[in-house]
């Protein structure tokens, strides 16, 4: 098997994603940089100067008019489940992720740009991870094994 | 088919990486490197000795090396280097420049910053010229090359034309090996020229040392210190000192980045002559007046197995609040 450490998961679940043909619009590679642009999801309780308490997700893909916010670990990680649920539960995070893209202008190829779909797209959020699978239905599990990712649906679109 | 094209056949790539995933960027610029090994750069000692070597002072983003021969290192950053992201870096490019191994740093020039102070940032030059001196003293590439934005908006490109130029400066190292200028590296040291006195002419602070940083007279500015300086009577062996000032507190002072990288853009940009620290014919201080040398002892010792160490590799000497630590460039 496959040596599984984060930065084999982040390129495992991006390979994967772009071979499905999905727009990945941003991430954060868990060292070093990659060509995604990092989006920033604000906390909307910190209002002062700076970025405290905003959240980067591992990636932000865009699908079937579906955006998707999904965190990366190679093992299922319970506070990745809850960090993911809480953007999907606070408006004001919804709101900062599609501004963050917005503001980036970031094209969808046939689709238009990122605005043009925000009114017809749903958020939902996924956890990619290696090991053994865990059950949190309402996030979508892009689960790697091998180097092979298997993708189920979750039930939360918001 | 000519003895050199054979030669080039055989070569024999090795990747070292500080990360998979650069690993792999980095793989796909150039389909020679298509069978390259990939390997991850470990902690000094674990590696093969010329990768350790290369990694003393600070580790690069990638190492490549031909029938084990470092012909490559490549440092990558999506940050445009204004403020203090400018030194960052630089203490690695060093390292790879000493030892006459070509190096690419693939950055933007111009480039969006986010979030509530949203703007366009541009390159502090300074490390242009830096960079350029270095390749000029050592006698090997040394280059900035453009991570290139959207020009309407200042967003990265990311959709792969982003490495284009990268990918031909790579492919023309690799065809010209052991050769480290070609047609197409001189091609870019120019346009460098060019781009450095036209951004210089829209932004002329940054021809000049910032305020942190100032030339003057030897004799006046130990005068003008606090303590009894006659047993550091080597330092007016050169009239000159450049004074590179940082306000850290004691509390604060056990820290490297951005200044020890930022010591290397100063000593290239305005002083260095030759390939040594020691040929330069003006004086290059640190000044912490804030830090005792107790303090600074403690927080930032001259120890190889630290990187505090990049504290020591080319200023003359560390003047701190109630003494001056002499650093000996000679050897």
């Amino acid at each position: 098997m496959a040596h599984i450490n984060e930065t084999s998961i982040f390129i495992s679940v991006k390979s994967h994603l772009l071979e499905l043909g999905w727009h990945v619009l941003g991430g954060q590679p868990p060292s070093g940089t990659d060509h995604l642009p990092v989006i920033e999801i604000r906390d909307p309780t910190h209002t002062g100067k700076g970025s405290k308490g905003s959240y980067k997700p591992d990636l932000v893909a865009w699908h079937d008019s579906k955006l998707f916010v999904i965190e990366l670990k190679p093992y299922y990680d319970q506070p990745d489940r809850v960090k993911v649920n809480a953007v999907l539960d606070s408006p004001e995070r919804i709101s900062s992720l599609w501004q963050s893209l917005i503001q980036r202008n970031i094209s969808l190829g046939e689709y238009g740009t990122i605005k043009d779909v925000r009114e017809s797209s749903t958020l939902v959020g996924g956890l990619g991870y290696g090991g053994s699978q865990a059950e949190h239905p309402e996030l979508w599990r892009f689960f790697v094994k091998d180097g092979k990712v298997e993708v189920t649906p979750g039930t939360v679109a918001v | 088919m000519s003895e050199p094209f054979n030669h080039k056949i055989r070569m024999k790539y090795e990747i070292w990486g500080d990360n998979e995933n650069e690993s792999l960027w980095f793989q796909g610029l150039d389909s020679r490197l298509a069978s390259a090994k990939v390997r991850n750069i470990g902690p000094r000692g674990t590696n093969s000795e010329i990768v350790d070597s290369l990694v003393v002072y600070d580790r690069p983003d990638i190492i490549l090396l031909a029938d084990e021969k470092p012909i490559l290192v490549l440092e990558k950053t999506a940050e445009v280097p204004t403020g203090h992201n400018v030194g960052q870096r630089v203490a690695r490019l060093v390292r790879a420049a000493e030892h006459e191994i070509p190096v690419l740093y693939f950055l933007p020039f111009d480039a969006r910053k986010h979030g509530k102070y949203a703007g366009i940032c541009h390159i502090n030059t300074r490390l242009i010229k830096a960079m350029m001196r270095m390749s000029e003293i050592h006698s090997v590439p040394v280059m900035p090359i453009e991570w290139p934005s959207r020009i309407s908006d200042g967003e990265l490109i990311s959709d792969g034309t982003q490495d284009l130029n990268l990918s031909n400066i790579v492919g023309s190292l690799l065809d010209s090996y052991p050769k480290k200028w070609n047609a197409v590296t001189k091609h870019h040291e120019s346009w460098l020229e060019a781009e450095l006195e036209r951004r210089n002419d829209l932004y002329p602070p940054y021809k000049k040392l910032p305020t942190s940083a100032r030339i003057e007279k030897t004799t006046k500015f130990l005068k003008g210190l606090k303590f009894d300086v006659s047993k550091y009577s080597t330092l007016h062996d050169r009239d000159n000192s450049l004074i590179y000032r940082m306000n850290m507190s004691p509390e604060k002072c056990r820290r490297e980045d951005p200044y020890t990288g930022t010591q290397f853009i100063y000593d290239y940009g305005w002083l260095r002559n030759g390939p040594l620290p020691s040929d330069r014919d003006t004086n290059l201080l640190i000044h912490v007046p804030k830090v005792t040398l107790k303090r600074w002892k403690e927080a930032n010792p001259n120890d190889s197995s630290r990187k505090s160490s990049n504290w020591y590799l080319t200023a003359d000497a560390i003047v701190l609040k109630d003494g001056i630590i002499l650093i000996d460039q000679s050897s």
